[in-house]
């Protein structure tokens, strides 16, 4: 089973002090299939994240990347193990071009992190991917702009672009569309499954348009446990699901 | 012209400049500006590149310049010898990099910036603890043109040494520069842009921020060196924390954010050291005043209110409506009133210095006393405080009252 699976988490649990945040979660997700994490507010969603990116190690349980460990690693460690992450708050290198911030997310993967003998500029490999991703991001009229200096729905999708740059196989997108006017989170949502085409995603979301469009699988996460794992729609269908989710969410 | 084309020419003309000089004043000038860049460079790499804020990098310069010190008491000697042995400088200050760094960097802001500050107190004490090893107090002094006499380059002449400062500053300035423009650099500015991030895209921040704290060192450490056969002495001042302060301190005010400030803070370090001591007893008091204003107003040191002024000019255009031609004039004498209110505040600084010590020289200042707009004020006469303090309300009040109106900007 494990052959088949990209991503595999085993009892992992995580503690800050008294407050237990992740409660024995259970989760395996196949290799190119498209997993929907959702939950209400405090579900421990974010701190899964970290913990599988390797932001914060598990207090117990396993984390496993294409069939080899990775809890406890450090971050960067699973990165170049072909995880990428996009981050609910966008993370950018601010002072940076667009170009810069796409350059330094694909260096790792291209493995030229360590190269201090020629110029950046000199690297045409770079160069095409990293105008390709500009492109498809619709981003290539502000290739020189700093990050900082882009709107918020750029910033949004440059924060979606370090994630595939690097044309990492698993992808993990924290609420991709989150703060999104209706017209753009459509124009997002295809976006999203362009640039993830044929690779394993996992995205954390919200809007339950984005779930339906976006994932072959959801699963649902309340206190720190996978309480459902199904189809959207069978989830959405399932009482225990409704009782625990749908009610106090009924706001959104 | 581009950016690189200016570097160029600028590199051509360092080169060839201690051969268009005889002046020994002209030459050590030059060398000493020469050394002074090479060191704001390396320290411009942490700072503006990596934004690591180092209280510690006298600490690499010395470990250089002892290196060499004591490579030529061993007897490294010749035209090669001693024109390679800065190299030697900087294998010294980069291997000592490699061993502080790797703690002072796991973490960039506070913790690093604490770090350096006790690994160069820590080093200092050290120096003084060893007499065998640092000279004492008084340090020691070296021969560089040692055994070299034979050939054409003995090094006893002044402008030998300068030409060989200049070639390794342009060698040293240009590998820094082109330093940043590779992926290294690069993902150094992107780990001081955001270390989570970085991380996330397979980047160890620690890494990145250690081989830049090396390589900063390395390029200190062989400044160092020059320095040591620049002076042919070395003593344990080298390697004081105010030392320290005054790299951190020109580096800031030439401009941390731009590849040209360090280059800029080299001349005005040399020139404040060298010249600003005999011109007036206040000029720390000014150069601290300097780098608290420009802390406030433009981060980007003087580079960056040189560059913001020239877009300003370029984007000025001739006032063709009255409006426009009142406007200018009266930003001009908005301008013309801030300068009266600085002179003031220089006058009445100089004022007090002069009067402080009054018993040895009478309380007459007098400025420029041989030349026709020869100036001369009392500084014991109440009179001459109070027209001071008039001038200065007078430039104040109307440098108020003709304030630019701007919106508030982010």
């Amino acid at each position: 089973m494990n052959n088949a699976a990209a991503l595999v988490l085993e009892e992992v649990v995580l503690r800050h002090g008294e407050t237990t945040v992740l409660d024995g979660v259970n989760l395996s997700v196949r290799r190119g299939e498209r997993l929907a994490l959702i939950g209400p507010n405090g579900a421990g969603k974010s701190s899964l994240f970290k913990v599988i990116a390797g932001e914060q190690a598990p207090s117990r349980g396993t984390v496993t990347l294409n069939g080899q460990r990775i809890d406890g690693l450090p971050m960067h460690a699973v990165a170049r193990l072909g995880l990428a992450r996009s981050f609910q708050v966008s993370q950018l290198f601010g002072a940076m071009s667009v170009r810069d911030n796409l350059n330094c997310a694909a260096l790792s993967a291209m493995d030229e992190r360590r190269t201090w003998w020629r110029a950046l500029s000199g690297l045409d490999a770079l160069r095409e991917r990293v105008d390709a991703t500009l492109a498809r991001l619709g981003l290539s009229a502000h290739a020189n702009t700093p990050a900082r200096a882009l709107s918020y729905a750029d910033q949004r999708a440059l924060e979606l672009g370090m994630a595939v740059v690097g044309d990492a196989p698993v992808v993990l997108l924290d609420e991709p569309t989150a703060g999104m006017g209706a017209d753009d989170t459509q124009r997002f949502t295809e976006l999203i499954r362009e640039l993830t085409e044929g690779k394993t995603l996992v995205t954390v979301e919200h809007d339950m348009g984005v779930v339906m469009a976006l994932a072959d699988r959801v699963a649902v996460l309340v206190r720190g446990q996978v309480v459902a794992l199904d189809s959207p729609q069978a989830v959405r269908a399932d009482p225990v699901v409704q009782a625990a989710y749908w009610q106090p969410e009924a706001r959104a | 012209m581009s950016k690189v084309s200016i570097g160029w020419a600028l590199g051509l003309v360092w080169v060839a400049a201690p051969w268009c000089l005889s002046s020994g004043a002209a030459l050590g000038l030059l060398a000493q500006i020469g050394i002074a860049a090479t060191v704001l460079m390396s320290y411009h790499l942490l700072l503006g590149q990596g934004g690591l804020l180092s209280f510690g990098h006298a600490v690499y310069v010395g470990a250089g310049a002892y290196a060499v010190a004591h490579a030529t008491a061993w007897g490294v000697s010749g035209a090669w010898g001693v024109a390679l042995v800065p190299l030697f400088g900087g294998l010294v200050a980069g291997a000592f990099a490699l061993l502080t760094g790797w703690v002072s960097t796991r973490h960039a802001a506070m913790p690093f910036a604490m770090i350096t500050l006790g690994v160069g107190e820590l080093v200092w004490a050290l120096s003084h603890m060893l007499p065998s090893w640092f000279g004492g107090e008084g340090g020691f002094g070296l021969d560089r043109a040692v055994g070299a006499g034979d050939g054409a380059w003995s090094w006893g002449p002044v402008q030998h040494v300068a030409a060989l400062v200049s070639v390794y500053t342009v060698l040293c300035v240009g590998l820094m520069v082109a330093w940043t423009t590779t992926p290294m650099g690069r993902l150094l500015n992107a780990v001081r842009d955001n270390p989570l991030r970085a991380a996330s895209v397979g980047v160890n921040p620690h890494r990145i921020r250690h081989a830049a704290f090396v390589v900063s060192a390395t390029f200190a450490g062989v400044a160092g060196g020059l320095a040591a056969l620049w002076f042919e002495r070395v003593s344990p001042e080298v390697f004081s924390t105010h030392r320290s302060g005054a790299y951190l301190l020109f580096a800031f005010i030439g401009g941390a954010t731009v590849l040209a400030g360090p280059l800029l803070g080299a001349v005005l370090m040399v020139v404040a050291l060298v010249v600003g001591s005999s011109w007036t007893p206040a000029w720390l008091l000014y150069l601290g005043v300097l780098f608290v204003v420009l802390l406030l107003v433009e981060p980007g040191g003087l580079t960056g209110a040189l560059m913001r002024s020239w877009r300003l000019i370029q984007a000025a255009r001739w006032p063709r409506v009255r409006s426009e031609w009142q406007s200018l004039a009266r930003r001009t004498v908005c301008g013309l009133a801030w300068a009266v209110v600085i002179a003031s505040a220089v006058v009445a600084v100089e004022m007090l210095y002069f009067w402080q010590l009054s018993s040895s020289q009478g309380t007459l200042m007098q400025w420029w006393p041989d030349q026709p707009w020869a100036w001369s004020v009392d500084v014991a006469a109440p009179r001459s405080w109070w027209t001071l303090l008039a001038v200065a309300g007078v430039g104040s009040g109307l440098s108020w009252w003709l304030r630019p109106q701007r919106e508030v900007t982010a």
